[in-house]
């Protein structure tokens, strides 16, 4: 505890120092048209009204492409690099395909932070803000079917689509968790929704009718899992079929509310934002301190963070914290 | 001819006004780096170019780009094919796909626009379903530096390639034999057919080419993310069409130019990367595309035909 | 006029043909297909784009396309859904879906037949500016905890079949009754397969385009309503993709592309075989990231079928 109090103190110290120049910092999000995403626009933008305050002045622009679309972010940053940013947060809408643009931003000298899509190629990023740790999230979810039907449940997952990095990565570490712990749970099938309604929720109804021994549908994904809700009220099967996701609780209040839905895993993507401008923002002024070799970021209100150097095969990540697990009780104090 | 010169001047226009919102726009460095990200829309707008002339359409390019992508690097890494063949491949592949869509289309007379929707789904399908998702990455330095490199740090590579289909394309549509027929396959098939046009052999190499062309947009893609996806390049199909439209090519046939269409890329292009650099969002960037598009075309009709004449007539 | 040609009428025949045996096929490998649930479950995915399809055949069979309806089909689902939001009745909210999508119909209509392009790219354009309104419209967000009036549309059950169901295909066999006997839609008929021969018999080719689009931007429209008013929650990029799937399903219904041709039966069907194969798909348990690759294999597969029957029609009356 002391050594974190002398880190604090050093940082604010750091700031006082260096209270200067203004920065500028763009933030790419994969799609602009979504709640999830303009929360983190929110706790973003609140941490650079803060930051202001304690005189380290940003030039902040959240922009992206207003639909989920690979080649737009591309072209998009790539231009925006000809304004020569001093650091770029970006969420990534395919893994791989972000790479040489970035890694391009790093030779330039700029500051890459990936925050909620991390990129496949470590070197073409400096920091992955996580929201929660892949396993995490897999073993909350399966604990959840587990805890609220049997550890023997049959189950089937709503996705994405085949190209969704974390929606993948999730759905492996769910397979793992039921291994380790859930021998006898047995995954009936994955199907994709495209994160689209209509396709989400056909998908889910014919899950329903194909597998009649289904006992939980689990939608990591926020258009699939309301869709999914959806699909299984009207089956009619309100309470028989057990619905877990990821999804905002302002997407699911009226779900849950009804009592289709228990839980409703997420995290908070305020903070999520919130902590990705700091982690930038330190990382541009060199305020990222090493204690014994480890190094230490502050997280505004958040607190003190530590950088991983390696965390579930990827390396220098910051994690937000566990997964949030929203129900009926807690779900109105949320407004995202 | 006087289609082109319009163009240029919106071309022009659209240059002038973006670089009074943002400064950095009118730099050499920032136009061509633009351009690596249009080289696979340029180079696929030549075929479809000639395709549109003849009224035909193909609505699977971009997912014949991502299949050929696919199977190139499937090939490369289970095959440890040499990366420089497998791109080649990969343009067989792409005229593999081209010469189905063909063999449909003439060979049992279903219209182009509906062989292409469903081989779009499927070329598209099939590359998920092969890679399962997950992208093949770790090409060799050489073949990523060909995508993401540029000649003396200035000229991105690709771009030459985009020159080279687009002088080709432009030579054989207008100074060619070939170029000929597609245009009379356009104004009149069957009157082509009767003053011994090989309408058939015609419009089977147009789409031969097209898919070719896609298959090299595939390679140059792979090139350029480092990696071969099947998400690749995904809705690209309406974006090359637009391009093409936007630069004077009429779907009822008959007329277009080469020219044209890479103008219509480079307006695109350059309006896209002018409101990116003046921070104007997204959403607003689409509509100022789509409004573009539209009155550029109502004024070619304006240009074009006596207009006030024939809304007298009252006829569409 | 309205020639009914004898392939014509094989259409709906091999299509109910690669129907059937599509589901026998895959209740031989899964029993629990057949059954009322599935039944409502592909009726009702069919019916909520059945309007939009219907109304694109009929912009088909007068010569041209419109690409712009998964737009109008999100405007129209979002602003209904946010007038629901107010408070304003259910009645008025289903008239504002249609008018909405009447209007922005009109609007493509409108510059097609001032400025004589084709609607194919009016509508590229449109298609752009209305999914880019819609973004800077809602900000980024959803709508969401939509009122429960908002659902009674959807969850509304009569004979066990939903209401929607009961609606969609009113509406189509309302469809086929006008088009066969309103003048106008004759009229279509022949400025599509004839420009040169309407004209001379003095039809004014541009009113019946007005008309035209102007009805597809109102079902398609309603299509939105149909959809959107099964969730409490509208994403902004509800409708994306509409306009090539029900350009197929009217393709594969026996609309001829090129204008003059087709028929509303066809395209019911078509919807249905559509969405068909992707509620099979789930039921023969393939590998999900094969579905697109089962779906355009299987579209085409159905394409050639008809093309075949027809040569093979052709043939035997030769001999």
């Amino acid at each position: 505890m002391r050594r974190l109090t002398i880190i604090f103190l050093m940082i604010l110290v750091g700031i006082l120092i260096f209270s200067a120049d203004t920065i500028k910092i763009f933030m790419i999000p994969k799609f602009t048209g979504a709640p999830y995403f303009v929360a983190t626009e929110k706790g973003a933008k609140k941490a650079v009204e803060e930051l202001k305050a304690l005189g380290l002045p940003i030039d902040f622009l959240y922009t992206g492409s207003s639909v989920a679309n690979t080649e737009e972010e591309i072209r998009i940053i790539s231009n925006l690099l000809e304004q020569n940013p001093d650091a770029l947060i970006v969420s990534a809408n395919d893994e791989d395909a972000l790479v040489p643009v970035l890694k391009k931003a790093k030779q330039k000298g700029i500051v890459v932070v990936t925050y909620d899509a991390d990129v496949s190629d470590p070197t073409a990023r400096d920091y992955f803000v996580n929201q929660a740790s892949f396993d995490a999230i897999g073993a909350v979810l399966i604990d959840l079917v587990a805890k609220n039907v049997k550890p023997d449940a049959n189950i089937a997952i709503v996705s994405a689509d085949p190209n969704a990095a974390n929606q993948n990565r999730w759905i492996e570490a769910m397979k793992r968790r039921m291994k380790e712990k859930y021998p006898k749970m047995k995954l009936l099938t994955i199907k994709y929704g495209y994160d689209r309604p209509a396709e989400s929720f056909q998908a889910a109804q014919d899950i329903i009718n194909a597998y009649p021994n289904v006992d939980a549908i689990i939608a990591p994904t926020s258009v699939a899992f309301p869709m999914v809700a959806e699909a299984v009220v009207k089956a009619g099967l309100k309470g028989k079929i057990y619905v877990t996701g990821l999804a905002t609780p302002n997407d699911m209040r009226k779900y849950v509310k009804m009592g289709v839905v228990q839980d409703v895993v997420l995290w908070n993507p305020v903070d999520l934002g919130y902590l990705s401008v700091y982690v930038a923002n330190a990382a541009v002024r060199g305020m990222i301190s090493k204690v014994d070799g480890t190094e230490y970021v502050c997280g505004g209100k958040l607190g003190l963070y530590k950088v991983y150097d390696e965390l579930e095969g990827k390396k220098s990540v910051v994690l937000l914290g566990p997964p949030f697990i929203f129900t009926i009780d807690n779900i109105d104090q949320f407004n995202f | 001819m006087r289609k082109n010169i319009f163009l240029l001047i919106i071309l022009g226009v659209v240059v002038m006004i973006m670089s009074m919102m943002s400064k950095e726009f009118l730099r050499f460095s920032t136009l061509l780096e633009s351009l690596r990200y249009a080289v696979e829309m340029g180079i696929m707008a030549v075929p479809m170019t000639m395709i549109i002339i003849t009224t035909g359409i193909d609505l699977s390019v971009a997912s014949t780009l991502a299949l050929s992508g696919i199977l190139m690097g499937i090939i490369w890494k289970y095959l440890n094919l040499n990366i420089w063949l497998a791109g080649l491949f990969a343009i067989l592949i792409g005229s593999g796909c081209g010469l189905l869509n063909a063999y449909m289309i003439t060979g049992l007379s279903i219209p182009p626009i509906v062989v292409t929707l469903a081989t779009m789904a499927a070329y598209r399908g099939i590359a998920t379903g092969l890679s399962k998702g997950r992208g093949i990455t770790g090409f060799p330095e050489s073949f990523q530096n060909f995508g993401q490199g540029s000649f003396m740090n200035f000229i991105p590579y690709s771009v030459f390639i985009w020159v080279i289909v687009a002088l080709v394309g432009y030579v054989v549509l207008e100074k060619s034999k070939f170029g000929r027929y597609i245009y009379s396959i356009g104004h009149n098939e069957t009157g082509a057919m009767f003053s011994a046009v090989p309408v058939v052999r015609v419009k089977n190499i147009l789409y031969l080419f097209s898919g070719m062309m896609a298959g090299l947009s595939g390679m140059i893609y792979s090139a350029r993310i480092g990696a071969a996806k099947s998400n690749a390049f995904m809705g690209g199909e309406l974006e090359v069409i637009t391009a093409v439209v936007l630069g004077g090519t009429s779907i009822t046939g008959g007329e277009g130019s080469i020219l044209g269409s890479t103008l219509g890329v480079l307006i695109i292009t350059f309006l896209k990367t002018g409101l990116n650099l003046a921070r104007v969002p997204h959403s607003v960037q689409s509509i100022i595309v789509g409004i573009v598009l539209v009155a550029s075309i109502i004024t070619y009709t304006r240009f074009g035909v006596g207009f006030f004449k024939k809304i007298k007539k009252g006829g569409v | 006029m309205m020639k009914i040609k004898v392939e014509n009428f094989g259409r709906e025949f091999t299509l109910g043909i690669v129907l059937i045996v599509l589901v026998s096929f895959v209740q031989f490998i899964n029993h629990s297909f057949i059954s009322v649930r599935t039944l409502n479950v592909i009726l009702e995915n069919s019916a909520v784009i059945l309007p939009s399809a219907i109304g694109t055949t009929l912009v088909i069979i007068a010569g041209q396309i419109d690409l712009s309806v998964g737009s109008i089909f999100a405007v129209s689902a979002i602003t209904s859904a946010q007038l629901a939001l107010k408070g304003v009745p259910m009645f008025l909210v289903i008239l504002w879906s249609i008018g909405i999508g009447a209007i922005l119909g009109f609007l493509n209509g409108i510059i097609t037949v001032t400025f004589r392009i084709p609607a194919m790219i009016v509508t590229l354009a449109s298609m752009t500016i209305w999914r880019g309104f819609i973004l800077w419209w809602t900000k980024g967000y959803w709508i969401t905890d939509l009122p429960d009036g908002w659902k009674a549309l959807g969850s509304t059950r009569i004979l066990n079949l939903t209401l929607p169901i009961w609606i969609a295909f009113s509406l189509g066999i309302l469809m086929i009754f006008l088009v066969r006997n309103l003048r106008i839609f004759r009229y279509v008929y022949a400025v599509g397969s004839n420009r040169k021969a309407a004209d001379l018999i003095g039809i004014a080719r541009w009113k019946i385009l007005l008309f035209i689009l102007s009805l597809n931007g109102a079902l398609a429209g309603f299509s939105g309503l149909l959809s959107g008013s099964r969730f409490f929650l509208i994403p902004s990029n509800i409708g994306t993709g509409l306009e090539l799937s029900v350009i197929a399903a009217a393709v594969i219904g026996g609309t001829n592309i090129m204008g003059g041709r087709g028929r509303i039966e066809g395209t019911i069907i078509g919807v249905i075989l559509m969405t068909t194969i992707s509620s099979s798909l789930v039921f023969l348990n393939i590998d999900s990231t094969w579905d697109s690759a089962f779906k355009g294999l299987l579209i085409l597969l159905a394409i050639i079928f008809d093309v075949l029957r027809k040569k093979l029609r052709r043939g035997e009356s030769m001999g």
